[in-house]
């Protein structure tokens, strides 16, 4: 009966009260028809409250795994031109010869471990001028010594001089397999810390890898009232010892370098230890020494990570300072700290005045620059003894290894720079992947935008194209690049603002929107449900009961 | 951490060492200079100036003197100009005179001239103030495309033909305290340990009648006077602040450092001067003792320097005597008021309407130039056709009484930027020549528009702090010898008079406040409605009414199931 015709038939006084009601099987419609309509909007609900989230290839993400090594090439292009000391077709067998003592020498990786497997490949004639790619000079010694020697130069080549009763194919083969198992020993070493392992302290004291680091010079004057006012030219101090290590670096990482002067540092906070003639820090002091809160040393870059260089200038009537350890004077008076920078104390001639004013030439701050460059190439992770320790390998006998006087760094130094920034960069993408993807399998509320997507999609291309790089043109640049380029996307994919904006949309509220309308509603559908079924079964009672009567 | 052996000390004693350094005099150059200011004012009260004035003559990485964070910001965003200020406290002009600094509107104010264009440079102001937000501890990284306007005649006067547009970021409700103190002071070569920065203690600066804090970094070659090539950086720190020492319990004998609660300290080493200047007004009876080697004449006044690099002045205080007790109100007729004064305040009331009512008082007896800039949030729907502007000729020397008939005055330029919804605020520049002895009156109507509800600060209901106009004008230094910032060493453009500033008042807008709690009231609300009326029409679909008959049915009910 339609809803008016029964309105009217309730407000008309009749005196028969069978005549109005509606018959059970109408009232199951209108339940039915209500629970259709709730199902029907359950998925036009479910569409427009869903939050957009773009498919992430966790699949791709998920094949990156230990299981499979980085395999780093090596090419090593022996020129034999002057002397032919190898028969040709030698390459082959120096190249197996090479890989079978890297084998021998390498430790297993633990499980966890992301194993990363130096390799070398020899090859013919001088090598092109790519990192990674390294000649070795083969020549015949004089007859009048009788030892295997290898020069290192620090130009990516070394000469090896091969008495005549020596085979050269066993010395090249002890030449190639030490230089290659030591860097990666090496590299597990630095390496260790971003794996499950306790990390070292050698480790520890580098900075991340970033392409531009700011580098800040202070010069910091402990007390010019009652001492003397200083001053540096640091300009032309940098661009004596510091410019010419910052244009060899510039392929991979730009070193941006600012200077400045505070005036009136202010005492350190601490009391060192003031003897009649001189004062002395003790290391345990030197903790606590960059932590002035007066010393404005803030950068205003907001990307790239700081490096600090201080040279202080204590006050007069302290001087001389000298840093102690053990009861010894530590002659450089500089001292490093991790992941920070490094601190020189400079000590002005015993017969200063008070009250005059001193400029540091360039030639003054020699001493405390070499300090600093050393320090610089500790917090950048720059390995001594690259590629070899001075200590005999095998066959070859003396080995020597030219330091890069010039620049402080040496091609050998940067190339090795340069693969242990791309495993540690290439490690970081990958984890910062798979970090993503778990998280956005355990937010099922969190927005993932197409950019996201798009920026892992570009991850995952550059870190299939490092092992591309490597395999077909041995390029260590590129390939460290191509790392580079991974995890700046996984980190601006990770950190997109897009991404933090819908994370909290907890439950609560969603019940709090929810109850006030379907509560009230949902009760009286539940009370007609169970009457519906009460009588239900009461009517097959009374049926069943009639029928058996 | 371990100490490291000096490993390379020797291998990288290059061959070039032998490099002579440059004398101070040659290559790159850096100066530094510190002043303080004491001025007593007429009424009884001490405006104390302090101004730190920074050059530097090349653009290289290497700072000296100069403040190494503002440098690499001024370098890394393109800066050519750049004016921040913090201020709190009203400049009373009608007491005190000429304010000693351009900005004295409360609040904070960063204008900058940024090299670029479009959205390249406003990239580069939103990092500028995110930086300086940062280095002085503000929240200046609120100020973004809404609150930002860029007026084209108020401050023309730095501008060359070709300088980028000047940009000003405005936030009202910016408090001063400490906290952006302590950074400020952070910036000096000597910090507060020596020189006349040790006589900043907090507890006496922030106990004050005004105080403004602020810096202005110029690019040399901005200017026209000076040439392009020579690339010099001018930087000047300066903090205003007025005190009252008979709050202090100081009477007409006090020395400077009782006021300040500090003791004098030397003079920072660095500095190339630093000297203490005493201006006495001539209607104030000043003694100072020690009496210092120079006097001489500034503004008309007596002035006393003392030169804290000297060192028989370096320790000793500084005194001021006053002859004639302190009197407050009558002496201020005396001083000389700056020729023009402006207040604005908001007409109208409730929540959908209002209107802004802005007076301009010449006191001169000539006709004077003025710009009026007054720029409002986008949410005040500014009807530029409503403007108005009439003169009256002033009553009597009372700034307040007006007299005389109005007459409708045309302005002689006008730019009106309307305002975007949550993209700019309206700016309005009225090149205005104000008759002499006249009050000029500019009205304009808004309408107030509807915030969404995540975007009411906290404590909404107090209402939303409006910047003030600003009002600047060139001041004749024939008649009137102009406040302290066009005469001070550093402070003055190299070329052309001087430009006056005078900013009005704050005004708060009232605008409908909804209840912060209404979502959820009218989620619950609408859906119990909603739910009743659907459990009534349920009812009445699956229930069966029927109507008994009582005779019949006995003292049973109407209803059956």
């Amino acid at each position: 009966m339609p809803l008016p015709a029964r309105l009217q038939a309730l407000f008309r006084r009749r005196s028969d009260p069978r005549t109005l009601i509606s018959t059970h099987s109408e009232r199951l419609v209108v339940l039915l028809s209500i629970l259709l309509v709730c199902l029907l909007g359950l998925p036009l609900w479910w569409t427009t409250t869903r939050v957009y989230r773009a498919d992430l290839p966790t699949d791709e993400i998920a094949r990156f795994t230990p299981k499979d090594p980085l395999r780093i090439p090596f090419a090593f292009h022996i020129d034999d031109s002057a002397d032919s000391l190898l028969p040709s077709g030698s390459l082959a067998a120096i190249e197996q010869g090479a890989a079978r003592l890297i084998d021998k020498q390498r430790v297993p990786y633990a499980r966890g471990e992301w194993p990363v497997r130096y390799e070398a490949v020899v090859l013919q004639g001088p090598a092109p001028d790519i990192p990674g790619h390294y000649t070795l000079k083969a020549r015949r010694a004089p007859s009048s010594k009788t030892r295997v020697s290898v020069e290192i130069s620090v130009d990516r080549i070394a000469t090896v001089s091969i008495p005549s009763k020596v085979p050269a194919m066993s010395v090249l083969e002890d030449l190639i397999s030490a230089i290659v198992a030591k860097e990666e020993r090496e590299l597990r070493r630095t390496t260790s810390g971003l794996s499950n392992q306790k990390p070292r302290a050698t480790a520890d004291r580098a900075l991340k890898y970033s392409p531009e680091y700011a580098v800040t010079f202070t010069l910091l004057n402990e007390d010019p009232v009652n001492g003397v006012t200083v001053d540096w030219d640091i300009e032309s101090a940098i661009s004596t010892y510091i410019q010419p290590f910052i244009d060899s670096l510039h392929p991979v990482t730009k070193l941006s370098v600012t200077s400045q002067v505070l005036h009136d540092a202010g005492p350190p906070p601490f009391k060192p230890v003031k003897t009649s003639n001189q004062t002395l820090l003790s290391p345990s002091m030197l903790a606590h020494f960059v932590n002035s809160p007066s010393w404005n040393l803030a950068s205003t870059d907001p990307v790239s990570p700081m490096l600090n260089f201080i040279l202080y200038v204590p006050s007069l009537e302290s001087q001389p300072v000298y840093i102690t350890r053990e009861n010894n004077r530590l002659h450089t008076n500089a001292f490093l700290v991790s992941q920070w920078g490094g601190v020189a104390i400079a000590n002005l001639p015993a017969e200063t005045k008070a009250g005059s004013h001193i400029v540091l030439s360039s030639s003054d701050m020699q001493g405390y620059m070499g300090a600093f460059i050393s320090q610089l190439r500790e917090l950048i992770g720059i390995r001594r003894y690259t590629p070899l320790d001075e200590s005999p390998e095998g066959t070859i006998e003396k080995i020597r290894v030219h330091q890069a006087t010039l620049t402080g760094i040496s091609t050998w130094e940067q190339d090795a720079l340069l693969r242990q920034w791309l495993v540690s960069t290439r490690l970081t993408a990958i984890s910062t992947l798979q970090s993503l993807s778990r998280l956005v399998e355990s937010m099922q509320n969190m927005v993932v935008m197409d950019e996201i997507k798009t920026k892992v999609d570009g991850a995952i291309q550059e870190l299939t194209s490092i092992q591309d790089a490597l395999s077909s043109s041995t390029d260590h640049l590129k390939a460290c690049k191509h790392a580079t380029n991974a995890s700046v996307l996984a980190e601006s994919a990770f950190f997109d603002p897009s991404m933090v904006s819908l994370l909290y949309f907890p439950d609560q509220h969603k019940y709090a929107i929810y109850l006030p309308f379907f509560l009230p509603a949902v009760m009286p559908l539940i009370t007609a449900l169970k009457r519906v079924i009460k009588e239900r079964k009461s009517r097959k009672a009374v049926s069943t009961e009639s029928k058996s009567e | 951490m371990r100490v490291l052996p000096l490993l390379l000390c020797a291998a990288y004693a290059a061959a070039s060492a032998a490099d002579a350094a440059p004398g101070p005099g040659v290559g790159p150059h850096e100066s530094f200079a510190e002043d303080l200011l004491v001025k007593p004012l007429p009424d009884g009260r001490v405006l104390l100036h302090f101004e730190f004035a920074f050059r530097r003559n090349h653009t290289q990485h290497h700072y000296h003197l100069f403040p190494r964070q503002l440098g690499e910001i001024a370098l890394r965003y393109g800066v050519d100009e750049l004016h921040l200020a913090f201020t709190q406290g009203n400049w009373r002009e009608a007491r005190w005179g000429h304010p000693p600094s351009a900005s004295q509107g409360v609040g904070a104010d960063v204008r900058a001239r940024i090299a670029g264009t479009g959205e390249h440079a406003s990239r580069q102001w939103r990092g500028l103030t995110n930086a300086l937000s940062g280095v002085f501890c503000a929240s200046l990284n609120f100020i973004d495309e809404s609150n930002t306007a860029l007026p084209q005649m108020a401050f023309a006067e730095h501008a060359h033909s070709r300088a980028p547009a000047l940009r000003q970021g405005y936030l009202p409700r910016e408090n001063v305290c400490t906290e952006n103190l302590t950074p400020w002071i952070k910036q000096l070569p000597c910090q507060s340990r020596s020189g006349l920065a040790a006589l900043l203690n907090p507890y006496r600066l922030y106990n004050m009648h005004f105080h403004s804090m602020g810096m202005s970094l110029e690019a040399g070659a901005s200017h026209a006077g000076e040439r392009s090539e020579q690339a010099a950086l001018r930087y000047t720190q300066y903090l205003s602040v007025v005190l009252d020492p008979r709050t202090m319990g100081l009477g007409s004998r006090w020395s400077l450092s009782e006021l300040v609660g500090m003791p004098l300290a030397p003079a920072c080493p660095v500095a190339d001067k630093s000297t203490v200047r005493i201006l006495a007004p001539p209607e104030i009876d000043l003694g100072v003792e020690p009496l210092p080697a120079e006097q001489s004449k500034h503004l008309g006044m007596d002035m006393y320097t003392f030169d804290l690099k000297l060192p028989d002045t370096a320790a000793s205080d500084i005194e001021l005597v006053f002859a004639a007790p302190q009197h407050s109100e009558s002496a201020a007729g005396a001083t000389q008021l700056p020729a023009v004064a402006v207040h604005r305040h908001v007409t109208g009331h409730g929540g959908s309407s209002g209107g802004v009512e802005a007076t301009i008082v010449n006191r001169d007896s000539r006709d004077i130039n003025i710009t009026y800039f007054d720029s409002l949030p986008w949410y005040l729907r500014v009807y530029s056709h409503t403007l108005e502007i009439h003169t009256y000729a002033a009553g009597s020397d009372d700034d307040t009484v007006r007299s005389g008939q109005a007459t409708r005055l045309h302005p002689t330029k006008m730019v009106y930027v309307p305002a975007i919804d949550r993209g700019r605020p309206s700016a309005m520049e009225v090149a205005l020549t104000l008759p002499r002895h006249s009050h000029t009156v500019l009205r304009y109507s808004f309408d107030k528009g509807f915030l969404k509800y995540t975007e009411h600060p906290p404590d909404a209901n107090r209402g939303f702090n409006i910047r003030p106009a600003i009002v600047s004008y060139a001041v004749d230094s024939t008649l009137d010898p102009g406040p302290l910032y066009c005469t001070s060493t550093s402070g003055r453009s190299s070329s052309g008079a001087c430009i006056a500033r005078v900013y009005s008042e704050l005004f708060l807008a009232n605008l409908a406040t909804p209840d912060f709690s209404m979502p959820y009231n009218v989620i619950t609300f609408t859906c119990t409605i909603l739910a009743l009326f659907f459990g009534r029409i349920f009812n009445l679909l699956t229930r069966d009414f029927a109507i008994l008959d009582v005779e019949a049915e006995g003292s049973k009910r109407t209803k059956t199931e």
